[in-house]
């Protein structure tokens, strides 16, 4: 099984190599075409921006450009929508984002995207998937951006009704009408609970993650799935909000698995990032293209051993087990000498061999974040020593690092 | 004649200093402390903006009892309600952004040291070709 997911891994590694500068570009665009859609049929107000070309012209942008782009387009989306309603409205409304930026959304720039993603998933109920990819990929500052994802789909979601409803008023009945909405966002119990439960999921996940025991991710899933579904259920029994209890669990679920995948997906694709550098010496220029090596995985065959005589303390029994049924041993099985061979190592009961993991020559540079990577870690032990030895050989940093 | 060595060493801290290059370089200017300091002064200016702007939305909307008891609010009063929540957000955003801006350069901090570990290689390679120093000095 392990050896099959390998092999389409090397698939999807060798595939996304060669289509890699177009992929990224067309996901971002149909994300971007996902939230523009999304913004135009909640609160479409005004009929302009709702045009197919007005949505796919900020959609090229937004998939040429950054992410944060991105955002500031749907915001600004949001506040013309809402100007054509009601323009005193959209100037508060300008206001509530400058708080959310200020506040929330600054800290963590590289993920400011799960701003605009939660209001466009939460439309499906996935936005469960957020907290438990945000814990898995990222730490805890992930949780800032991720509440005020969540605040903008409440207030777009109270918003809505309120701003189709009343067109051009007076200034008195505009306060009302942001008093009523304001009303409205400070009785919202489910947003304040669904920031709680994303802000515990995230840090359970990224706390979880963190243990270097086996399946450390794959529980730390698991224990993100299992906290959002009691956090909501707790939520329903005590603070009387209603929640969908069948829907809450499968969507957590899937949400789960997408998060697994996601994740999964990001690891694998980070790590064949090709990069294209220039640079030069006396000599030359140089136009580098760096491809990162894939590493081949054949099928292996795993050999086990099992020596019931360490167990139990019986006569030597052994058993040779292969995953290939048509494999058949070069040598013929030499009781003799296998009982001689464990004799020497009586203690080893089960021996598994794995096929060591290959490094590649850019794994340093393009991917640094994997705590699982046994390599890795072993970078990380190397780092902490060439710290010093660089500080004490850098002038500028042995002079830096005198002064701290 | 090409050396394969100095420009897979080359192609190397291009790639970084293309990616977490650029943002670690900018670190690089300061010291830890005073990066923290200033990255968490921003934040205080940002949170300070930021709070202004909630008072003013929460006016508006309170502004109908705002104007009903404009003479009998206790205005001492709730101006410390004010800058007693003020003072805390902040004190908890700045020492958030403290802890969390030094934990950023401390990890910049050990990327650079493997550039200038991998500059150094390189400047050997230059020796090398030079003829300063021998191959096997290294």
């Amino acid at each position: 099984m392990i050896t099959i997911l390998l092999e389409i891994r090397e698939v999807i590694l060798k595939a996304y190599q060669k289509v890699r500068m177009i992929v990224n570009p067309v996901v971002k665009f149909l994300f971007s075409l996902l939230v523009f859609s999304y913004i135009n049929q909640e609160i479409g107000f005004d009929p302009r921006f709702t045009k197919l070309t007005v949505v796919l012209a900020l959609s090229v942008i937004s998939a040429i450009t950054p992410t944060a782009v991105l955002v500031l387009l749907a915001m600004v989306l949001i506040l013309l929508h809402i100007y054509a309603a009601c323009n005193f409205l959209a100037l508060l409304l300008l206001l509530v984002f400058i708080v959310l930026y200020v506040a929330l959304l600054r800290f963590d720039p590289k993920h400011i995207v799960v701003a605009v993603a939660i209001p466009v998933l939460a439309k499906y109920n996935l936005h469960y998937c957020i907290p438990i990819l945000m814990g898995s990929i990222s730490s805890p500052i992930s949780i800032l951006p991720t509440i005020g994802g969540v605040a903008i789909y409440h207030i777009l979601d109270i918003i809505k009704e309120p701003a189709a409803r009343e067109v051009q008023l007076q200034l008195d009945e505009v306060v009302e009408l942001y008093t009523e909405i304001c009303d409205k966002i400070m009785a919202d119990k489910q947003m304040l609970i669904t920031m709680v439960v994303f802000a515990i999921v995230i840090t359970v996940v990224w706390f979880i993650r963190k243990f270097s025991f086996d399946y450390a991710f794959e529980i730390s899933i698991g224990a993100g799935v299992m906290v959002n579904i009691l956090g909501f259920l707790i939520a329903d029994l005590k603070y009387d909000v209603t929640v969908a209890v069948g829907t809450l669990i499968i969507m957590s679920v899937i949400s789960g698995v997408i998060a697994m995948l996601c994740d999964y997906m990001k690891r694998v694709l980070d790590y064949t990032a090709v990069e294209r550098v220039q640079f030069e010496d006396d000599d030359y220029y140089y136009y580098v293209k760096a491809v990162p090596k894939v590493n081949i995985s054949l099928r292996e065959m795993d050999v086990k051993h099992f020596n019931r005589h360490s167990i139990d303390g019986e006569d030597y029994e052994y058993e040779e087990e292969t995953e290939d049924e048509d494999y058949e041993p070069e040598e013929p099985f030499d009781r003799r000498r296998m009982e001689e061979e464990d004799e020497a190592a009586p203690e080893e009961d089960v021996k598994e061999y794995k096929p060591a993991p290959k490094r590649s020559p850019f794994k340093l540079l393009v991917k640094r974040d994997d705590p699982k990577d046994e390599v890795k870690e072993e970078d990380k032990k190397e780092d902490s020593d060439e710290y010093e030895e660089e500080m004490i050989l850098d002038d500028d940093f042995e002079e830096d690092n005198d002064k701290k | 004649m090409l050396n394969e060595r100095k420009i897979r060493l080359m192609t190397q801290l291009a790639i970084y200093e293309k990616k977490d290059g650029r943002e670690d370089l900018k670190l690089a200017r300061y010291y830890k402390g005073d990066y923290a300091r200033f990255q968490a002064w921003k934040t205080a200016v940002a949170i300070t903006i930021g709070y202004i702007l909630l008072l003013a939305v929460a006016a508006i909307y309170k502004l109908e009892y705002l104007i009903d008891n404009a003479f009998v609010i206790d205005y001492p009063a709730l101006g410390r309600k004010i800058l007693g929540i003020y003072i805390v957000i902040l004190a908890v955003y700045f020492i958030s952004a403290l802890l969390c801006y030094s934990l950023k350069y401390a990890s910049s901090r050990k990327r650079l040291a493997r550039y200038f570990r991998m500059l150094r290689k390189l400047n050997h390679i230059y020796l090398v070709e030079d003829g300063v120093v021998k191959e096997e000095d290294e």
